[in-house]
């Protein structure tokens, strides 16, 4: 990996390194060098440490969400939202409100279970990358 | 829509990378610094939301990638559609501002 031109790596530098993984491999393979590069500079022109993250932390929310959606995944948990919600109207206007709205619950589970995998997958790989390793 | 036509309305992120780099090739960083210096300081794009957009824009035929050795600091210029779009979008912009303008005008506060 190309490392930035600079003398010494922060540890937000190394933090936001480690952050990274969290985008899909062919995206990181045409860009991370670029946008650690791009994260020294912003390092080096921030006025703070909390000015700086409060830009990355953001952007990482909004671009992550962004390639999540656009992944097979994340297709696969619209689908299941879609089709949940339809099962929670359903239920809703054959049997009117229920206490708790379970359907919700058992899809929020579903989607806090999605979002892990897609964590996992991005830190340590698939268990097919893993035979091949 | 067919591929030679522009993909308007654009986002306010693809304006501002279109206009950024009309007239002049750019990395990733001075890219940002431009948007932010254009856009009055309401614009503030990471790499993240960068990279993502300029994906999409070269995918569109919007924007090139220049040629480097160097994988930190990679340019990325305007095509001719990408030209096209941006004055297609401002124009867009404009007649929305006339029309919001007179709007304005017409109703006393």
């Amino acid at each position: 990996m190309t490392r930035p031109t600079r003398q010494k790596e922060s540890r937000s530098f190394r933090l936001y390194a480690r952050l990274l993984e969290l985008y899909p491999p062919a995206f990181l393979r045409r860009h991370r060098a670029e946008m650690l590069q791009n994260f020294a500079d912003l390092e080096g022109a921030a006025g703070s440490n909390a000015a700086l993250w409060l830009l990355i932390g953001k952007d990482l929310t909004m671009s992550l969400i962004s390639h999540f959606l656009g992944s097979r995944l994340g297709r696969y948990v619209i689908g299941v939202f879609v089709a949940w919600m339809l099962l929670f109207a359903a239920g809703y206007f054959l049997r009117g409100p229920t206490p708790g709205h379970p359907v919700l619950h058992v899809f929020a589970g579903f989607l806090l279970g999605m979002l892990s995998m897609y964590i996992a997958t991005r830190f340590y790989g698939t268990p097919q990358d893993s035979s091949h390793a | 829509m067919s591929k030679s036509e522009p993909p308007l309305p654009l986002t306010p992120a693809v304006f501002h990378i279109l206009l950024a780099l009309f007239g002049k090739e750019r990395h990733g960083y001075d890219i940002m610094q431009q948007v932010k210096a254009d856009s009055g300081d309401t614009v503030k794009m990471g790499p993240g939301t960068l990279y993502g957009s300029l994906d999409r824009m070269i995918e569109a035929r919007l924007v090139a990638r220049g040629d480097t050795d160097d994988p930190r600091r990679v340019y990325y210029r305007l095509t001719a559609l990408g030209q096209t779009t941006l004055r297609a979008e401002t124009e867009r912009l404009s007649r929305v501002a006339l029309v919001a303008r007179r709007q304005l005008g017409s109703v006393t506060p």
